[in-house]
């Protein structure tokens, strides 16, 4: 049926909006959903060409539903070409955004265009976020409640310099710490808050 | 003139223009709240409040090289310093807050609706230069990733990327029909679909965006 590998598309968009990382592009899909399109649009074409040379004959509202169809169809799938692209470049921006990393695994489940799209947007933040310098655009985004918190290390990061000394982090060492210090680490995951 | 008089004429604009310059701060920051609650609620783009985030910005550059100065002698200081530095260490993370998510909030419309804001003259006009050069270049960016993903293997009449009839349209345009909570800040009238409203003094409301935007923007309603 038209517009059941579209559908498959949107179930994995749809999955990929409750994850955490970007699951693998595919690639093999959309180049079927694609070529899907492609030979839709012939047939509407031929469509079209055999109902002008036939005039208008019996057959009228069946040819024309048959145009209509095809063409519905053509559209729905680029909707859903656009959407599971946009959703994973939407994703990839908000990973951007909050100075996650985007390590190697991740890497290898993007497709080749999508790996320039996160070089070139990261440029583009980078210099947005430093016309604004004095305050860091990629920081939380809850309110702020205190100014020292206790964190605990979750992973090894050897030695962090801050302005009131330097620390060491092993994992499972707790730390009472300036928050606005401390934010970028929790981000990226090596600090947890303790409540 | 006698020194006296010229003493105490120098005594009262000193003073006075301290109290309007703490009352300039208080103002401005209430300024930034209202700003910051407006951005997250309405559904629209408001335009750019550059004067005012220049403002707090300058005086955020000093409260930041005043926190320096101090924390440098740190060990000599009294316990007070350190509470105060604390303290003021706390109002600039809040502030920081606010313009941060003030900014956030905008760019998330900004790039919800880009499409829609680049065909509308009015509307460009709420950015700010920073603003817009970003929407134009990750519009070029997002409209490169799905050129060379896909969309150039498509038949050309389906190339368009802001189709306008059709079931759906693709350009997504603000919907200036969402609820909002609004207070009167005095007695007035709002037309919804032909009836008339009475609105009370210091009622609180929920009404559409559509019908209270005009009074929102003069300034007569405060959305909360």
């Amino acid at each position: 049926m038209y517009g059941d590998l579209a559908n498959k598309l949107i179930l994995d968009a749809k999955r990929t909006q409750t994850l955490d990382k970007l699951p693998l592009y595919q690639q093999t899909l959309v180049r079927s959903i694609v070529r899907e399109t492609r030979d839709l649009h012939k047939e509407a074409d031929q469509l079209a060409a055999s109902a002008q040379s036939q005039g208008i004959g019996l057959d009228e509202k069946v040819s024309q539903c048959q145009l209509f169809v095809t063409h519905l169809c053509m559209r729905r799938n680029k909707r859903c070409l656009l959407a599971y692209e946009r959703l994973r470049a939407t994703k990839l921006d908000e990973m951007l955004w909050s100075n996650v990393e985007v390590d190697k695994d991740q890497l290898n489940n993007l497709s080749q265009y999508e790996q320039e799209y996160i070089v070139k947007y990261d440029e583009l933040l980078s210099e947005f976020k430093g016309s604004l310098s004095d305050i860091d655009l990629g920081g939380s985004l809850e309110p702020p409640s205190d100014v020292f918190i206790d964190v605990r290390v979750l992973k090894d990061a050897g030695e962090i310099q801050t302005e009131y000394g330097v620390f060491n982090l092993t994992k499972d060492s707790q730390f009472f710490v300036r928050q606005a210090d401390v934010e970028r680490l929790i981000q990226q995951g090596y600090l947890k808050k303790l409540s | 003139m006698d020194f006296n008089d010229i003493l105490k004429d120098f005594e009262t604009t000193s003073r006075s223009r301290l109290r309007s310059d703490d009352t300039l701060r208080t103002e401005d920051l209430q300024a930034l709240t209202q700003a910051w609650i407006q951005e997250r609620t309405i559904p629209e783009v408001l335009p750019y409040e550059e004067d005012l985030l220049e403002r707090i910005l300058e005086r955020m550059r000093k409260q930041i090289e005043f926190i320096e100065l101090n924390s440098i002698e740190l060990q000599k200081h009294e316990r007070e310093i350190k509470l105060l530095l604390v303290i003021v260490e706390s109002e600039l993370d809040r502030v920081q807050f606010l313009i941060r998510s003030y900014v956030r909030t905008r760019l998330m419309k900004i790039d919800q609706f880009s499409v829609y804001i680049r065909s509308n003259e009015q509307e460009l006009k709420k950015l700010s230069d920073n603003e817009t050069v970003y929407m134009e270049r990750h519009l070029d960016l997002l409209m490169e990733l799905y050129n060379r993903q896909f969309l150039k293997n498509l038949p050309e009449s389906l190339q368009a990327l802001d189709e306008g009839g059709g079931l759906v349209n693709m350009v997504e345009k603000p919907d200036l029909h969402k609820p909002v909570f609004v207070k009167c800040g005095e007695n007035g009238m709002v037309m919804i679909e032909g009836e008339e409203v009475e609105l009370e003094k210091e009622g609180i409301y929920v009404m559409r965006y559509s019908a209270v935007k005009e009074l929102v923007k003069m300034g007569s309603m405060i959305v909360l």
